[in-house]
């Protein structure tokens, strides 16, 4: 397992929400440009995003330890060897379209590195030039998704005000902000009469980790923020947004 | 993008975007009387009807159009749509067909141009002007259909075209198959109700966009590189500084085989980006780990018809335009010699490639990240400074002439101010940066672009 680790800036924040007024909310996000994203995009996700970004005033996220404490204006469900599941499902896509591209990098682009590589391998060793098709210049062409869809909701038990002054701090839905996609347009956020990440027929609309000892399937992935750190995996019914990307 | 087919033709990228109705002229069309006059005209085998009721209504649309050439140049066809391989090529080209036009009559223009196909005979015009009739929201309806299941269209097609035949009793007889009527279809109400929907609800189109990849090397990457280089008398390709430091500055970079993050990368993270406001903005990879994110971001559209709603919306409505952007892109075919090899005039190539109209406008979105530094700032707006003066091309083929932009605006931003500073700060810090790039250290104690 894992020890959970405390940064000031954090704590102060959690500090700060502590006792702000929870309800259910459903937020809806619209862009203005395809969104790209291979796994559903979690709400709770995007909120601690924004809430490291706010708290560490820009400075990046500590890659190398961890899992960090990360404080967000929602409800904890229940806490998981000390992390928290949280109130908040993944963004559902309304009226989704999907398509694919193909993204670029390729050395031979660079008009100056190019040509002094060239030179410089030949003099190491002759007859050898940089291979675009291996190694480490190797040109990459990257298939991308491409969704669209009229909005994008997800629904959450936490602070409205909180919850929109964060999303404020969010200018791209999904991966690829770097490159232009998933420009956000708007974000709203409206109480809603109640919550659930569990649908009727048993299906979650997020990752949710298996602690019954009784089930035996299940897939090794992200269930809390940062999503991305390996070693908090733990086999979860899979969202149901999953299916439909 | 490529051409799925062998006809060496190069498109333009496209990128999914949702239009409104209103843009494709879909408000108050009578689609039950548009398809009913259609069916009408184009008959179908009685044996294919159940298959027909299970497309869609952009389906349904789609396979009566690509229908029209196997039964209009039947028997052993004619021009490149002859022969086994017809239906491939039938095939590529309706998807190029779809990709480029956004209306019947100019898609099949573009096959019968690249199929080399004649005009069809008089008795072909009834289906083909009911086709070419539908309102435009039903044709690009019936293209959208035609990219997501090109194999499919086309296999219904033929399917139709083959049960035609049979409504001959020659050559029912010949082929030792039953004769078919040709039958009027009726649209499901399940298939007008697909194709009618006026709920406000918007379309998905493939449209012709400059990727923004393209666009953030070619506007920052590669000039913010240049003026990094330049400012701290590293002149790139003289091979002072390490190949994979210019390679990781000009291309971004990538980890190796086996790469694992040492324990202080992000200390190493926060000094690069602390000395180096251009890695800042842009990111990248270093041998070893990824700097975590960019702290810049570009967006673009086309200003066009299509993306009004966008760009009148981001500018209070300076940019907008009453051009469709399938209007804007058109073809350039070339010829090239001396393929052969070792400089041998051997034969010639014909190619094409898509070109958008001259004095097109482009809006491009250049956003920073919260609490971004003004240095960075600076460092990119030096860049975009930079890309106007050394000639402003963004996409492909600029030394033929292409590519070539004008930018407005950027120079009024109050920001521009910080370009300066940027410099300042480049000059009055020259030895250090630069011996950091020398030695691959970037400031840090430790190598982290060797490869």
């Amino acid at each position: 397992m894992w020890s959970l680790m405390h940064i000031p800036e954090f704590d102060d924040y959690g500090a700060r929400i502590g006792e702000l007024t929870h309800l259910p909310l459903r937020v809806t996000v619209r862009t203005d440009t395809a969104v790209s994203c291979n796994d559903p995009v979690a709400l709770d996700g995007v909120l601690a995003y924004a809430m490291v970004t706010d708290a560490l005033k820009g400075r990046p996220f500590p890659q190398g330890a961890g899992p960090f404490w990360q404080p967000l204006p929602l409800d904890c469900i229940r806490r998981i060897s000390g992390l928290p599941l949280w109130a908040s499902t993944d963004f559902i896509p309304s009226h989704l379209t999907k398509s694919m591209t193909h993204i670029h990098r390729r050395t031979s682009d660079n008009p100056y590195a190019m040509q002094g590589l060239i030179r410089t391998l030949d003099q190491k060793r002759p007859r050898r030039y940089p291979s675009s098709s291996a190694g480490p210049y190797m040109d990459y062409r990257v298939p991308e998704r491409r969704f669209v869809a009229e909005s994008w909701s997800a629904t959450c038990i936490g602070n409205p005000d909180e919850v929109r002054r964060l999303l404020g701090l969010v200018r791209h839905f999904g991966k690829g902000g770097k490159r232009g996609q998933g420009v956000v347009r708007d974000w709203q956020v409206e109480v809603i009469h109640d919550f659930s990440f569990y649908l009727p027929d048993g299906r979650t609309l997020r990752p949710v980790p298996i602690t019954d000892p009784g089930w035996q399937i299940g897939t090794r992935q992200g269930w809390t923020p940062p999503y991305w750190l390996r070693k908090t995996w733990l086999p979860c019914i899979p969202s149901s947004v999953a299916s439909i990307l | 993008m490529n051409s799925t087919g062998p006809n060496n033709t190069t498109l333009f990228a496209r990128e999914l975007a949702l239009l409104n109705r209103e843009q494709i002229s879909a408000s108050d069309v009578d689609i039950q009387a548009s398809i009913d006059q259609l069916l009408r005209v184009a008959l179908v085998p009685a044996s294919s009807v159940e298959f027909l009721t299970t497309l869609t209504g952009g389906e349904l649309l789609a396979v009566i159009f690509a229908s029209q050439f196997p039964l209009i140049y039947r028997g052993e066809g004619e021009g490149l749509f002859a022969g086994a391989e017809r239906y491939q090529y039938l095939t590529t080209r309706l998807v190029d067909a779809a990709t480029c036009c956004s209306t019947l009559p100019t898609a099949w223009a573009y096959v019968s141009r690249k199929l080399s196909l004649s005009p069809p005979g008089s008795g072909w015009h009834p289906p083909l002007l009911a086709l070419f009739s539908l309102p435009p929201f039903l044709q690009s309806a019936a293209l959208a259909a035609t990219l997501r299941a090109p194999e499919m269209i086309v296999m219904g097609a033929r399917f139709i075209a083959d049960g035609m035949k049979t409504t001959s009793w020659r050559y029912a007889e010949a082929v030792d198959r039953d004769t078919e009527e040709g039958v009027i279809y009726e649209a499901t109400e399940e298939q007008v109700r697909q194709l009618g929907a006026n709920d406000g609800r918007m379309l998905a189109v493939r449209i012709p966009a400059i990727s923004g990849n393209s666009i953030r090397h070619n506007l920052l990457r590669a000039p913010g590189a240049t003026r990094l280089l330049t400012e701290l008398g590293l002149t790139p390709d003289r091979e002072i500084v390490p190949i994979a430091v210019e390679r990781f500055l000009y291309s971004g970079g990538n980890t190796v085989k086996g790469a694992r993050a040492p324990g202080a990368c992000d200390l190493y993270e926060a000094v690069v980006r602390r000395n180096y406001p251009f890695i800042d903005a842009l990111g990248g990879s270093f041998d070893q780990f990824l700097l975590t994110r960019s702290n810049v971001s570009v967006a673009s559209w086309i200003v066009c018809r299509e993306n009004n709603w966008i760009t009148a919306s981001k500018t209070d409505g300076q940019y907008t335009s009453d051009v469709s952007i399938f209007d804007l892109v058109s073809e350039v075919t070339r010829t090239r010699s001396g393929i052969g090899g070792k400089d041998k005039e051997s034969g010639q190539m014909i190619f094409s490639y898509e070109t958008l109209a001259a004095q097109t406008a482009f809006l491009i979105e250049v956003s920073f990240q919260p609490y971004t530094s003004d240095l960075t700032i600076g460092a990119v707006m030096q860049a975009i400074d930079d890309w106007q003066g050394s000639g402003g091309t963004l996409g492909a083929k600029s030394a033929q002439g292409h590519s070539g932009f004008i930018a407005e605006h950027y120079r009024n931003d109050v920001r521009q101010a910080l370009a300066a500073e940027y410099l300042s700060y480049l000059a009055e810090n020259r030895d250090r940066l630069r011996q950091g790039l020398i030695d691959a250290t970037f400031g840090t104690e430790a190598v982290l672009c060797g490869a």
